[in-house]
């Protein structure tokens, strides 16, 4: 299943949308954007290291290294979807500045493909033996018995979201799993593909080692 | 009376080019593919040589690609498959390096590097008394376990040579065998891969 030409009208991605909410004023980073090919991950990253640079490093205090580290998130997440769910998805990031708290940004993966645990099951068969939370956990670690060489992607972000004291929500199958200081387990309809929302706060809010 | 035998410097090869189809590098397929270039590059290039590594053109290089090129590299050249050939990396933007420091990080490799002010230090962590030692062979270009001993009085040779045998196993000393009147034997010396 593709995304529909205009999927700002389906997509419900957390923390897209702008205007007034519980969170405060938002502003959009990055508009909804599809990622089909490499040639798309690149141009988001492009417009990162253009545009979005400017007012990370503006209104959430990022140097080099974070820009760096934020690049590294949307660009684990996206390859995802070329690399990995056999469909097409999209990408957006919004900028918040909550009352009384650090500024942050959020960024959002989706897809509709075939999901964390049909993905590993592709290259690792017992996988498709898994829950899909297990599949979500273990594409989490950086390593599980049988495979200590797999890709370390997801694992990178989460380690990227604990280093900037963020958040990571991931969504697959019927499982979605909530990662902030400890992972929490939160009931969720199904969903076919894979849902990745990531926070990452300005420089200066402290750091998780 | 003993000859010489000494061991001929590293050959310094030309330099070997990242690059990817644009200066953004991302995704495990174009990290294999970065990695396939350099390894056929490596094993095509003479034994006792330093095949530099540049970063030049690359801007940005995410952690799943470096992941593919590094890891995939450094291994084959800690096996021994390539013999005497090396690399060294080298002009890393801080962008790219920040990602190739975390792959060495979670696979605990090393490699080395020359730093944009021309110095050579190492990519990922070895112990403060490898890293020491290797140092002293960047500045001396060969030494033995005798000199060690320089910079580690209260240690014992045979632990300055499990020293010299670990960096050689991390890709980061050359040894041979040389022979020498003083010694009237031979003895193992090291050469540093930088």
């Amino acid at each position: 299943m593709h995304f529909p030409a205009v999927p700002s009208t389906i997509a419900s991605l957390e923390g897209t949308g702008g205007g007034r909410g519980a969170r405060g004023p938002s502003d959009v980073l990055l508009e909804l954007t599809p990622i089909e090919h490499q040639a798309d991950v690149e141009q988001v990253l492009r417009t990162v290291l253009g545009r979005i640079r400017r007012i990370l490093e503006r209104e959430l205090g990022y140097g080099e290294r974070d820009v760096t580290a934020f690049c590294t998130v949307l660009s684990e997440a996206c390859t995802n979807i070329c690399d990995h769910s056999a469909d097409s998805g999209v990408v957006a990031a919004q900028r918040y500045t909550p009352r009384g708290g650090p500024r942050y940004v959020i960024v959002g993966v989706a897809d509709l493909g075939i999901g964390i645990r049909q993905s590993l099951a592709t290259r690792y068969r017992h996988a498709a033996r898994w829950s899909h939370i297990q599949a979500i956990v273990n594409a989490l670690r950086k390593e599980y018995s049988r495979h200590p060489d797999r890709g370390l992607g997801l694992f990178m972000v989460s380690k990227i979201v604990g280093a900037y004291r963020g958040s990571l929500h991931l969504r697959s199958g019927d499982a979605r799993l909530y990662l902030h200081h400890r992972a929490r387990r939160i009931a969720a309809g199904p969903f076919p593909g894979t849902q990745l929302a990531i926070s990452l706060s300005a420089r200066g809010a402290p750091k998780r080692p | 009376m003993m000859t010489h035998t000494r061991m001929p410097r590293l050959k310094r090869q030309k330099p070997h080019a990242v690059a990817g189809r644009t200066d953004l590098l991302n995704g495990r397929p174009e990290g294999r593919a970065l990695a396939d270039r350099l390894l056929a590059q490596l094993a095509a290039s003479e034994p006792d040589s330093i095949l530099p590594v540049d970063f030049g053109q690359v801007r940005f290089m995410d952690f799943s690609c470096a992941d593919e090129l590094l890891t995939r590299v450094l291994r084959r050249i800690r096996s021994g498959e390539l013999g005497t050939r090396f690399i060294l990396l080298q002009n890393l933007a801080p962008s790219v390096e920040e990602n190739l420091v975390a792959v060495c990080a979670l696979r605990d490799l090393v490699c080395p590097q020359r730093t944009q002010e021309g110095k050579i230090a190492l990519l990922g962590k070895i112990g403060p008394e490898l890293a020491a030692t290797y140092q002293l062979a960047v500045r001396k270009g060969r030494i033995t376990a005798r000199e060690v001993l320089a910079i580690a009085p209260g240690v014992g040779i045979s632990a300055i040579s499990n020293r010299l045998a670990k960096l050689q196993t991390l890709g980061l000393l050359v040894r041979t065998r040389e022979g020498g009147p003083a010694s009237g034997g031979r003895q193992f010396v090291y050469q540093a891969v930088c």
